[in-house]
């Protein structure tokens, strides 16, 4: 009987059947004009390059297969400043994977952050982190791009009051 | 029990051209490895530790793989299997470069396989197959046991095909949007144990030919220590 009460409990939770939710801490999309035209700049210098190059690439490869759909989400409502004072904001690329297309409202089928990064708004730069580093977003492309500098995509620490 | 031995006949050939294909596939892709452009796979692997070393791995695989498979379905091939000469330097090639580029370089490179440490197993579990066989394989046709040799080589070429069913698992997993880490280990062991299950299977089958009629023309088949020696002069030394 508790069993059964138990069953009972875990069915007709409202948690059980809900419906699933953006992913946790899901970043406001672009409705400040920042943010669109970070979400603009990071499409055109990333998201249709890459796009354009996975359409004439193998798919019998051991390497990640091109995906159906990306889209960028912007993780900043403002933009940070890195230690040389330029400012940036953070964003993320989720993929939509399989021959079916992305439904509106359907989350499930997105992996999200399969490509994080910042871009420079000032100076219409993108760069894409990959292990500890940020790099161009050239480097996504193929090209063989150095590491950009350690300021690059790290907000500057505030300074802190001298004790004495 | 004719129609059944045609469409076995069939289905051989059906295997054969889409390995090749598979193989001519792999290896048309591969050339990326060699361009001045960072290929996708490699874009995924970096940062590595010794990123030099890593690459020098990947170009000597994806060259050693473009021989031995396509060196494997060749001496698979009837026409090849009676063609003694040809069929021991063709053998002697592939298994210089499984044993000496295929398998080493291999094996370094699946410590940094996608999916980590199971990913890592799978792939150093197919080389160990393909290794054992393979020297295996040699001995047994070094020792005229042709039967046995059929039955090593055939895990070679079992292990080798992986190489392509497992490509074509990850396509269809993707079409579906399979998780692409739980897709990748499946598309690994199951062709790696399943090739080697099937490959078991049908060396343990009973060969009615075998035992009624033994063929003169397909000396793989043939049950080789009841024959003499003069007739089948087949010596890899």
């Amino acid at each position: 009987m508790k069993r059964l009460s138990m069953l009972a409990l875990l069915l007709f939770s409202r948690t059980t059947f809900a419906e699933p939710t953006a992913a946790g801490g899901s970043p406001p999309d672009a409705k400040n004009p920042q943010a669109k035209t970070a979400q603009a700049l990071v499409s055109r210098d990333l998201i249709q390059p890459l796009a354009a190059k996975e359409s004439k690439r193998s798919r019998f490869s051991r390497a990640s297969l091109p995906v159906q759909a990306r889209r960028v989400r912007i993780l900043d409502e403002q933009p940070s400043k890195d230690a040389r004072g330029n400012a940036f904001v953070r964003f993320a690329v989720d993929a939509h994977h399989g021959f079916a297309a992305p439904v509106d409202g359907d989350e499930s089928r997105w992996q999200l952050a399969t490509i994080t990064g910042c871009a420079y708004l000032d100076r219409s730069q993108v760069f894409v982190k990959k292990g500890e580093e940020y790099r161009p977003a050239a480097f996504l492309l193929g090209k063989d791009v150095k590491a950009a500098a350690e300021t690059t995509c790290q907000p500057a620490q505030p300074q802190l009051a001298h004790a004495n | 029990m004719r129609v059944r031995s045609w469409l076995l006949t069939a289905l051989r050939v059906l295997v054969l051209v889409a390995l090749a294909a598979g193989s001519a596939a792999i290896t048309a892709a591969s050339l990326a490895y060699f361009g001045e452009e960072l290929a996708p796979f490699v874009i995924e692997k970096l940062p590595l530790p010794l990123e030099d070393v890593w690459m020098a791995a990947l170009r000597i695989h994806v060259v050693a793989a473009s021989v031995c498979l396509p060196g494997c379905l060749l001496l698979s091939l009837g026409i090849v299997v009676r063609r003694r000469r040809f069929h021991r330097w063709l053998g002697r090639v592939t298994a210089a470069a499984v044993l000496l580029a295929l398998v080493p370089s291999g094996l370094y490179l699946s410590w940094f396989a996608k999916g980590g440490v199971p990913s890592t197993l799978g792939f150093m579990l197919s080389g160990a197959i393909v290794a054992t066989a393979m020297v295996q394989g040699v001995r047994t046709a070094r020792a005229r046991r042709l039967v046995e040799h059929r039955r090593w080589v055939l895990h070679v070429l079992a292990q080798l095909s992986v190489a392509v069913t497992s490509r074509a698992m990850l396509f269809a997993f993707d079409a579906a949007a399979v998780d692409e880490q739980l897709a990748y280990l499946v598309s690994l062991w199951v062709p790696v144990i399943g090739s080697f299950g099937l490959v078991e299977l049908l060396s343990n089958r009973p060969r009615n030919r075998t035992r009624t009629a033994p063929s003169t023309r397909r000396i793989h088949e043939a049950p080789v220590d009841a024959r003499p020696a003069p007739v089948l002069s087949y010596d890899l030394r």
